[in-house]
Parts: structure tokens; sequence; C-alpha cells
């Protein structure tokens, strides 16, 4: 946890659960030590290109949010799976999670995903559950998200809702995020670096103003970081005090 | 058009299988011939088989038209042997409750051996001696009951006084092993169409019950039963399947399968609820089911259980008990764990296997520290063709276009030989991929390949695009 004395006054009252940081000192002081562990957090993926950032994202932020090896459920429906293809256990391992914890669950529709995701976040014994809906889901509404998030506050699962392909529509997740891939910081001989991420809180239930960051996955530490050749960039909110401002630019 | 089979009735009018049908029409006009439907035939006979589980679990299906049950131990259960024969034939000439169908005309024999049984019953003699049998039930084909005939030996009882090894001489070790089965002198084992589970359990009702909820806590009782038995045995269930067997003759089968050996009745009964809400075609209960049967066919050794101090045991069996139930709701097959297989080819290296079937301890290699992921996280599984600008045939993409979109390269590592598994195939061939780590303009990376060497193998090799990475 990162919390520093120089933390925005204004803000509302702190997190009521345990957090779990990104691990990016910047963004971690974004948003006030982390993500909250037992929450319903969406990740939407703009466009069906997006959908292994955003899948990716949400698996990293799950095996960041689990303690102790705790085995990790992934919800897909079969739509997901003729557009994106199957996880490959040896990309996962390349990026430090490990394809043993992983449990895949498939379903022949959102309906069954949603049911399934349910039951899934209700079961103590896991991590984290990802649900990936793709399209339009209609099911998906409130009232699903809803049932979604009471469940992971009682369970205490960090439950992840990845939408592909999808507009923003009203919800009860803690948290929303919108993830794109981002250039990478080439390698030698211009090759591609590490994985990349343009990532946007674009709202968070404890009145968290949004930012933008590009994020950078280290699997030797199992944290994100800042890419060395920065090109994110940090909106600061126009209300934020001016110290907070100084803490983060100390940060950077 | 040939009679394949006839009834009793067109046997009496001189029909016999093998009349052509105009000559029978000529002979009997109104005759009422139907097309013969093997399929059918099949279905019906695996149908009775099913119902005859409820005289043993030994039940195998020999040829187009026979049933054999291997009675052993069973007749008491049915007031001996010839109660269970008479009880048998009821139910076959009159199946309860079916109006307007017509009961079977069957043949029934019991005998010491299951070929003792069947000949007899072939050629129609009830607990008869197989001395006066012809020489055609020992099945040997046609050419060899002629000869058998030709030689003077016309029935069982001819050939049983004859010595053995001449006649093996003549027509085989075939012919002396099926007569000596034939007689009793050795006894050959059925195969039967499962094998009997190692618990069952049965219920039976004095008036058929139609209420499916009465089904339902008969069969919670049972399962009780069974649990009671698994905990004297230190075992546990992996397997349970309920069969309710409706008075005409439809079995209903229900099967729920576990990842973990289960000895509690409640999570099993969930289980076979969450079955029973799944089913396509909703349980009918019909005029009542009479018997009810519960197996456990699967047992694994379970230790009387003692609960961690950490609450660890309760963990697993929380996730056990989450995989069950969406095994059973979504199918085994899509509750999956990851698997790998030894080889180099991606999309054949790893596989996912049902959950049900357990932790299994594959390695997956972590790479290098400092290295960026070489794999994808999704691959696209078959890969897919793609059309590529390269600055030179064997160099890497320039741009490439997929799904309606184009994609200019900004960065690209590779390749990444990977050749064709030449040592697993017929013809020691198969095309080489070069496979390239490519990033778009936008920050998308993928994972390509050129299918073939230019020039060495193909000489315009297909591109294809196999993975997404995060």
């Amino acid at each position: 946890m990162h919390t520093e004395a120089a933390l925005p006054a204004t803000n509302p009252s702190p997190p009521a659960g345990d957090c779990f940081g990104l691990g990016c000192a910047v963004a971690d002081q974004a948003l006030q030590g982390g993500l909250q562990r037992g929450r319903l957090h969406e990740v939407m993926g703009a466009g069906a290109q997006d959908c292994a950032a955003a899948i990716g994202f949400a698996l990293l932020l799950s095996l960041r949010g689990t303690k102790g090896g705790k085995p990790l459920f992934w919800v897909r429906h079969d739509q997901g799976e003729r557009r994106s293809g199957r996880p490959d256990p040896y990309g996962l391992a390349a990026l430090g999670i490990d394809p043993r914890r992983l449990l895949i669950g498939r379903t022949p529709d959102e309906k069954a995903a949603l049911q399934a995701g349910l039951d899934a976040i209700r079961c103590s014994g896991l991590g984290g559950v990802l649900i990936e809906i793709w399209g339009r889901a209609p099911l998906t509404d409130l009232t699903a998200t809803r049932r979604l998030a009471f469940a992971a506050e009682r369970s205490g699962v960090t439950a992840f809702l990845v939408r592909v392909e999808a507009e923003a529509r009203p919800s009860a997740a803690h948290s929303r995020w919108d993830v794109r891939s981002a250039p990478s910081a080439a390698l030698a001989g211009q090759a591609p670096g590490f994985p990349a991420f343009a990532a946007t809180l674009l709202r968070d239930r404890r009145g968290l103003p949004g930012f933008s960051i590009n994020l950078e996955w280290d699997r030797d530490t199992g944290c994100f970081r800042k890419p060395p050749l920065s090109g994110d960039q940090l909106p600061l909110p126009v209300r934020r005090p001016a110290a907070a401002g100084a803490a983060l630019a100390r940060a950077a | 058009m040939r009679i394949a089979a006839v009834s009793p009735e067109a046997a009496a009018l001189g029909l016999a299988p093998g009349l052509a049908l105009a000559d029978a029409r000529a002979r009997v006009p109104d005759l009422d011939a139907q097309d013969m439907r093997p399929d059918a035939d099949r279905a019906l006979l695996e149908q009775i088989a099913d119902g005859c589980d409820r005289y043993t679990p030994m039940v195998a299906i020999d040829g187009a038209d026979a049933l054999i049950l291997d009675i052993t131990g069973c007749t008491h259960l049915h007031g001996g042997e010839q109660g269970l024969v008479r009880h048998l034939r009821a139910w076959l000439e009159h199946p309860p409750s079916s109006e307007g169908e017509r009961g079977l005309a069957a043949r029934l024999a019991l005998a010491e051996t299951p070929d003792k049984a069947l000949a007899l019953a072939r050629f129609g003699v009830w607990q008869g001696d197989v001395a006066a049998l012809p020489v055609a039930a020992l099945a040997m084909g046609e050419a060899t009951a002629t000869a058998l005939r030709r030689a003077g030996l016309k029935t069982i009882g001819d050939l049983a006084s004859r010595p053995r090894a001449p006649l093996a001489a003549r027509f085989g070790s075939v012919l002396t092993t099926r007569l000596a089965r034939l007689l009793g002198e050795e006894d050959a084992r059925i195969t039967p169409r499962r094998r009997p589970p190692p618990i069952i359990l049965h219920r039976r009702f004095a008036e058929p019950v139609a209420h499916m909820d009465d089904v339902l806590a008969a069969l919670e009782a049972l399962l009780a039963e069974a649990c009671a038995e698994l905990e004297r045995r230190h075992a546990g269930g992996r397997r349970f399947d309920a069969a309710l067997f409706r008075t005409d003759g439809q079995v209903r089968r229900l099967a729920v399968e576990t990842g973990q050996a289960l000895r509690e009745a409640g999570p099993v009964m969930r289980l076979l609820r969450e079955r029973i809400e799944t089913l396509n075609d909703p349980i009918d209960p019909g005029f009542g089911f009479d018997l009810l049967r519960l197996a456990v066919s699967h047992l694994e050794p379970l230790a009387p259980k003692a609960v961690a101090l950490d609450g660890e045991v309760a963990r697993d069996a929380a996730v056990g008990a989450l995989i069950d139930r969406l095994s059973t709701r979504l199918g085994r097959g899509r509750v999956t764990r990851f698997a790998a297989f030894d080889t180099h080819i991606p999309e054949q290296a790893s596989f996912e296997r049902p959950a049900l079937d357990g932790d299994a301890h594959w390695d997956f290699p972590f790479p290098a520290s400092g290295e960026p992921p070489c794999r994808p996280l999704h691959l696209l599984d078959p890969p897919q063709q793609i059309e590529v600008t390269a600055e030179v045939p064997d160099g890497p993409p320039l741009r490439f276009r997929w799904r309606q979109s184009q994609h200019k390269v900004a960065r690209s590592e590779g390749p990444e030989r990977i050749a064709a598994e030449w040592w697993r195939r017929a013809d020691g061939k198969g095309l080489t991929r070069d496979y390239y780590r490519v990033e778009d303009m936008d920050g998308r990376r993928f994972w390509l390949f050129r299918h073939g060497l230019y020039g060495a193998e193909k000489a315009h090799p297909d591109w294809y695009i196999h993975g997404l990475f995060a």
C-alpha cells in the first residue's frame, strides 16, 4: 500500500475493505492505495481488437488481488471463444499467471455465463472470478451486476466483469476501467516490448476522479510499472489541491 | 424384395423368411408386409435390454434378435427361476399400460451356459435337451452344417457321441469349442452391456408413483442408504447413476459426476436436482414409476474426514462443489483445466481436460526473466488466413489485413521457426512455419506466421494470424 501523508484531503472516506495496488506508485496513489478486494470491477474493451488487452489487464489485476495461490475462475461464453480464440496456457505463463491455478468455464450464452459467474463468485474458495461478456449483452444490466456485486461483497471474492465491444451502461460495479493496447517500448532491433496497456479509470464508487495512465506489465516483479518512455497523460482534476499534484509529480 | 421375418400366423400359412414378396402375395393376397428397419429393431432390443436391468445387471445383446441374461444369484428376488421366467414372459407379452401396443412374441430358454440357452431359444425348445437340436445350432455357417449332415451327423447328440479330435482336424477347433459350450462342458462368460456398479440399491413401489416430488424423496432416502454404505467402506462416490423405471418399460437415467469423492447425501441430491432442471426433455412420469435404482458406479477411497485448523479442507471442498455443480449444469467438457502435450506445434501443445478429472500437475515453462512474452494470450485455433504485404518474400510483414481492417506493422520480431513434425507424419513432410511477433501502429500485438519456406517449400507461402498478445 502506498499511502502518503500528502493524499488529497477533499477525497471521500477511505476504503472500507482491504485494497490491492497495481504496483505502480503513481496509479496506486491516484487510486488511494489500489482497488478494493471483494468487489465487482468492470473492465471495458471498446473494440473486438482490444479484447486481449482488456482480458489480460483483468487477469493481471485478479492475479495481484489474490492471496495465497487460490484458484482463479474464468467464465467465457461461446461467442468470445469464436471471436478471440482459446486461452493459451503458455501465453498465461508468459504473463506470470500459473495456468494450473486457472479454471475455465464455458457457457453457451450470456445468461448462463452470468449465472455461472454468480455461482463462482459465491464460492469463497476462489481467489478471483473473471466473467467475459461480448457484444451488446442485454442481460448484463444494473440488476445482474448488482447481484454479482452483492455476492462478491458477501464472499470476499474479487470479481472482474470484462465487457468487450460494449458501450457503457449503468452497472453496480465498484470501479469501471477502459483498457486498450498501448504501443510498447521497443526492445533492441525494433522488437515489440513488454505488454503495455492504456488504462482509463472511468468511475469509482469511492468518488475518485478518473484518470488515464499507460502501464507496462513486469512479469519478473509481478507489478505494473510506468513504461520507460513516458507516453501517458495523467490529467489531474481541476479541483485537486496542489500538494497532491506535487506528490504525483515526485512519484512520477 | 424378400421376406426377412414372419409372424407365427404367417408361418402357419406356409410363409418363411427368404421367400420372394411377390410369391408370398400370390399365395396370401391380403398379406400385411412392413419394410424391414434394422435400426428400429436394434433400438427396440436395446430398450428391452434396458428394461431387463430390473432382473439382473448382467444383460448382453447377442446378434440382432437375442438377449442373454445372467441370472445367477438373482432368481430368489422373483420367486425362483420359474417365477422370473413367468414374470419376464408376462412383461414382454403384455406390457403394462400400453393399450394400443401389441406385446412381443418371445422365445425364452433357461440353461446353464449362455450358448446352450441361446441355441435352445433360437430353435424354440424350452428347457429341452440339446442333443435333439440340429447341427445348425452350432452357428458355424451353412457350409459346415451341410458337410456335417452329409457325414450323417444330423443332431448335436450325434456329434457329442463322436471323438473330438477327428472333428477338430476336419472342421477346426472352433467347432469343438462351440460344441463343448453348447453341451455345458465349458462355461463362457457373457460380456454385460454395463459393468455392474459396486453399490446398487433398489426401491420398489407397490403402486406406480407418478409424482416427481415423491420420486425424489424416495431417491434421497436411497442416497442416504448409499452414503451409509460408502461410509462403512471408507469410500466416496465419484459417479452416481439413478435409473427411474416406468411401468411401460421406459427407463430414465440420470447421472452425476463429481470432481472429488463425495459421501454426503445433500450435495449429491443437489447435483441430481440440477441435472433434472437442465434436462432438455423434462421427466414425464406417465403412468408412474414402479422401480428406482441408485448405483454408485465409481468409488474412490475416502478416509474419514478431519478438517484442518486453517479451514483448508473446507476451501478445497467449496471449489470442488462449484466444479461439480457447473459441470453438471454446463456439461463435463465445459469446465476445464489446462493440460500440456509434448509437441512444438503451438495449437497442439496444450489442451483442456475436464476439471472433474482432477488436478494434473503439468509443467508450463515460465520464460526467462527480462523477456517479453513470446506466446500469445489468446490462440486462434485454427489459425486464420490473412493478406500480408512484406518487403521481401521471406522477410517480416509490413502490413496485413485481418477481419476487414488494415494493420500497419510498427515493430516486429522474428522469425521463430517451428518445423512441421515430420517424424509423426507418414509422408515425412509438412510445411515449416516462420512466426513473427508484430505490433501495429495502435499498439496491438499479434502473432503471425508464414506457412512454408519461401522458394524451398512453397512458391508463394500463405500467411496466417495465430494469436493475440495482451
